[in-house]
């Protein structure tokens, strides 16, 4: 008997990849055969062992924090790109113009002098927003400030006179209102966390601090932390460490302040985070063996003396 | 793919990170708990996350829609697992064997059966068969292991693991089918030991 073919069908009933026919066969011959019969319930075993052991999901905290870690990093990501994108662009449209792209760059004129004519001829206005897709709002975004950038085009052989494009139209808002308002620090948390000028990073920081609403806001908490373990500005990691001294310490703060011990370069922060941890030390948060040894080590390879000092103060008193 | 998304990918294609975020959290808590389920440690979770999702960003430009989008993503993703667990196996100085031999050696017991028993008798606990479900599970070689839990724990299809993984549907049926039998060797130990 070709035990091999009915141990392979075994193995795709597991894994629900066997068909109706085969099921019938194989249901058939475990009916005579005690090895494969064997087989199947040893599979059949290891799969409902499989399934009582549920692996491990992420819980929201995690995915939050991952996501502002990774919005500062595209940041930095993009802020590199953009350099090799210039030298790129230079070197491609000095050397190399395909006809395809000749295609796009005459394209992209036509659309330019047919905008600009628009634009500077209103009465003809009409006559284009009839062409234009319903759904695209010509005139709101034509008025006040709203640039266009990045035009890409899609359909680049522009057949029977169509042609398809996207581009980024950026408008300026401007906005009035409380510093509580939910609206006002959401914009303000992006702000804190995705700007590229460290200026306003840090001046987003200071208003953040003057709202009483945002120190119990859990969102604001997080992206708090995020600055404080991964803005590569040593100022504005400063500022939002001093904010983050306004928050009521837990355990998510205790995690923040010894990733910052542990890992940032700047002895100033370092110390910071240290003399946070004494004080919440003192006032009853207590650490645990995992804790303990991040201070065991920064006892023994810290390069700063007050950090190592410390240290050994919070071992002494802890074990 | 639907408009919507590809309207998110040529913007992120330019740049647009508010874009690319929009696209990417859509998948981004399924790429973490699979991170989660392969390496089983949030903070190597979360570095499998960032470098995946780096990678996607900086390859993005290079997608021309010729795949599903998440297929795509999931290639990238399932590959930074896999490599990232041969750097740590290679800095920890943990492999002693191969993984061909370990292979062979998972063929060789997959089948050796106690005499006269159709099933298994022995009573053990929820806590043993995790411990011994781990174990095995390290056992397997960083690509069998990923094969084995895109289908067992994130329920794909073999056609689209052979997608993801850019291999013919016998290579995956052969990584997965070894990995059972090795599985399942670990798990006959506990039950008749």
């Amino acid at each position: 008997m070709n035990h091999i073919k009915y141990k392979k069908l075994i193995d795709e009933y597991f894994f629900g990849e066997i068909d109706s026919q085969e099921k019938i066969v194989l249901e058939e011959h475990l009916k005579v055969c005690e090895l494969c019969r064997y087989q199947f319930n040893s599979v059949k075993m290891l799969k409902e062992s499989l399934l009582k052991e549920s692996l491990p999901e992420p819980d929201e905290n995690i995915l939050k924090e991952a996501r502002n870690e990774l919005r500062m990093n595209l940041r930095s990501v993009r802020l590199k790109k953009s350099f090799w994108e210039v030298i790129r662009e230079k070197i491609t449209s000095s050397f190399f113009i395909t006809p395809q792209l000749a295609a796009a760059a005459f394209s992209f004129l036509i659309i330019g002098l047919v905008s600009g004519y628009l634009i500077f001829h209103s009465s003809n206005m009409v006559q284009f927003e009839n062409q234009r897709p319903q759904d695209f709002n010509r005139q709101a975004m034509l008025s006040g400030d709203t640039k266009i950038s990045n035009i890409r085009f899609i359909n680049k052989n522009a057949e029977a006179g169509t042609v398809e494009f996207s581009f980024d139209a950026v408008k300026p808002v401007h906005i009035k209102g409380k510093i509580d308002d939910p609206q006002v620090q959401n914009i303000l948390m992006y702000s804190m966390l995705n700007e590229d000028n460290p200026g306003t990073r840090l001046n987003t920081i200071n208003f953040i601090n003057s709202s009483s609403e945002s120190r119990q806001d859990n969102d604001i908490k997080n992206a708090i932390l995020s600055v404080v373990k991964y803005d590569n500005n040593q100022g504005v990691r400063q500022e939002a460490m001093k904010l983050l001294g306004k928050f009521k310490f837990d355990d998510e703060i205790k995690k923040a302040l010894l990733f910052v011990l542990q890992n940032d370069s700047s002895s100033g922060m370092r110390i910071e985070a240290m003399n946070r941890l004494v004080e919440a030390n003192k006032t009853g948060n207590l650490f645990d063996e995992e804790d303990l040894q991040i201070f065991r080590q920064k006892m023994q390879q810290d390069n700063n003396n007050y950090i190592r000092y410390q240290a050994k103060n919070v071992l002494k008193e802890n074990i | 793919m639907t408009e919507q998304e590809k309207e998110l990918i040529i913007r992120a294609q330019n740049g647009n990170i508010a874009a690319f975020e929009q696209l990417i959290y859509n998948y981004d808590k399924k790429v973490l708990a699979l991170a989660l389920k392969y390496v089983k440690n949030e903070d190597d979770a979360r570095d499998i996350y960032q470098d995946a999702f780096i990678r996607v960003f900086r390859g993005l430009k290079k997608f021309q829609f010729k795949s599903e989008f998440s297929t795509w993503l999931y290639r990238i993703v399932t590959n930074v697992c896999i490599t990232y667990k041969s750097r740590i196996k290679k800095r920890e100085f943990v492999a002693i064997t191969t993984d061909e031999e370990q292979e062979e050696e998972g063929m060789k017991t997959g089948f050796d059966i106690p005499d006269g028993n159709a099933t298994p008798e022995r009573v053990v606990t929820n806590s043993e068969i995790s411990e011994h479900i781990n174990n095995a599970l390290e056992l397997l070689s960083p690509r069998q292991k990923m094969i084995f839990i895109l289908k067992h724990y994130e329920g794909y299809k073999l056609r689209e693991i052979a997608e993801i993984l850019k291999c013919g549907e016998g290579t995956i049926k052969k990584y997965l089918f070894d990995a059972v039998r090795k599985l399942r060797s670990e798990l006959e130990e506990l039950y008749y030991a």
